[in-house]
């Protein structure tokens, strides 16, 4: 694996174990969080709970990262169709900006 | 933190941005929470202003108290909100919904607190009577009240493309969670009946609002929320009118171009 690929696969790891904390059900510990999983249809994610996620990606992350202004930008549709992946690369993406 | 007790509630807070232009809070509608706002409008406002946003009682991450839900116990709590948050410095408020209805009655009830008002989406009486119905020709009642709300929710995701209706009804975890939630705040707490009894704000003190106020509607809005548009713009002294193509849901359909409006109407004069 590349530096960068080792990088993502870490901030999956994070992100993976922070949604499992904020969603706290049994099911989602037995359904593997990838880079494919969509935060709507698969995980049934609800907005507020989102919120929680952000915290916890800004205590993480710090400033760096801006999950809110982030979504921010996106249409509905967007949102809806929104995966794990994207996530991920667009923290990767934030800390090699730096 | 950031859940915390407020005038003995405990209510979960949000906050976003530095002070540089002052205060803006955002007040949500009923059955949603301050999420409607911190993935839509609140991160542009956030480099102007200290952004504060909350979720009302009974919603979100707040507590779901047994009482007080009428339009003027949440304005108290938005009160409370203000004290501990907003004390010092120019102070805006934007609501959506029933919020924008807690945020003109805060505004009312402390006309030197708030610089502007942004009411959005809201309906005013909260609830429409059926005259046709003997039952509720002396004021409305609790069921009728929890059939508004549902209507409410029906009506604003109907023009929406069909995909996006389908996962935004649902049938997984999040819907079920979400009608549970809301079941529980109609059958569990004094929500219904208080509405019933507190869910207006007279023609004569709307016509005494000391602020500036933004009114934004959907042009596929419900008839009510029409008609609450007309009588406001009616009333208010000092009234700006934007219209969105959009239905109720205006922060998730048109987010960017309500925040811009918000953002001209807060930063003019």
């Amino acid at each position: 694996m590349s530096i960068l690929e080792e990088n993502k696969a870490a901030i999956l790891a994070d992100i993976a174990a922070m949604i499992e904390e904020v969603i706290g059900e049994d099911w989602v510990q037995e359904t593997p969080i990838t880079m494919e999983t969509s935060f709507v249809a698969d995980l049934e994610v609800e907005s507020i709970e989102l919120v929680a996620l952000s915290e916890k990606i800004q205590a993480r992350y710090g400033e760096a990262v801006d999950f809110p202004s982030w979504l921010s930008g996106m249409e509905l549709e967007e949102i809806i169709a929104l995966t794990v992946g994207q996530l991920v690369d667009y923290i990767a993406a934030c800390q090699s900006s730096r | 933190m950031p859940v915390e007790s407020i005038a003995g509630v405990r209510l979960h807070v949000q906050a976003l941005g530095q002070p540089r232009r002052g205060t803006v809070i955002l007040v949500h509608g009923m059955t949603t929470s301050l999420a409607s706002f911190y993935f839509t409008i609140a991160p542009t406002l956030a480099t102007e202003y200290r952004v504060i946003m909350y979720d009302l009682r009974g919603h979100g991450r707040s507590e779901a108290t047994p009482s007080g839900y009428g339009i003027r116990s949440m304005a108290g709590d938005l009160a409370a909100i203000a004290d501990r948050h907003a004390s010092t410095g120019p102070l805006a408020i934007v609501g959506h919904s029933f919020g924008a209805v807690v945020g003109l009655r805060f505004v009312l009830d402390h006309p030197q607190r708030v610089r502007k008002l942004v009411f959005a989406e809201g309906p005013l009486p909260v609830f429409i009577e059926d005259e046709d119905d003997p039952a509720t020709r002396d004021g409305i009642d609790a069921d009728e009240v929890a059939e508004s709300i549902l209507a409410v929710q029906a009506h604003a995701v109907a023009h929406l493309p069909a995909a996006t209706q389908e996962v935004l009804r649902g049938t997984g975890r999040r819907t079920r969670r979400v009608r549970s939630r809301t079941s529980a705040l109609m059958k569990d707490t004094t929500l219904l009946t208080d509405l019933a009894h507190d869910q207006d704000i007279a023609d004569a003190e709307i016509a005494r609002c000391a602020c500036p106020v933004l009114l934004c509607y959907g042009t596929r809005t419900l008839p009510a929320m029409e008609a609450t548009r007309q009588r406001l713009a009616g009333l208010l002294p000092e009234v700006t009118m934007r219209m969105f193509d959009c239905g109720h849901l205006m922060l998730n359909e048109v987010p960017l171009a309500f925040g811009a409006a918000v953002g001209d109407f807060l930063r003019d004069g």
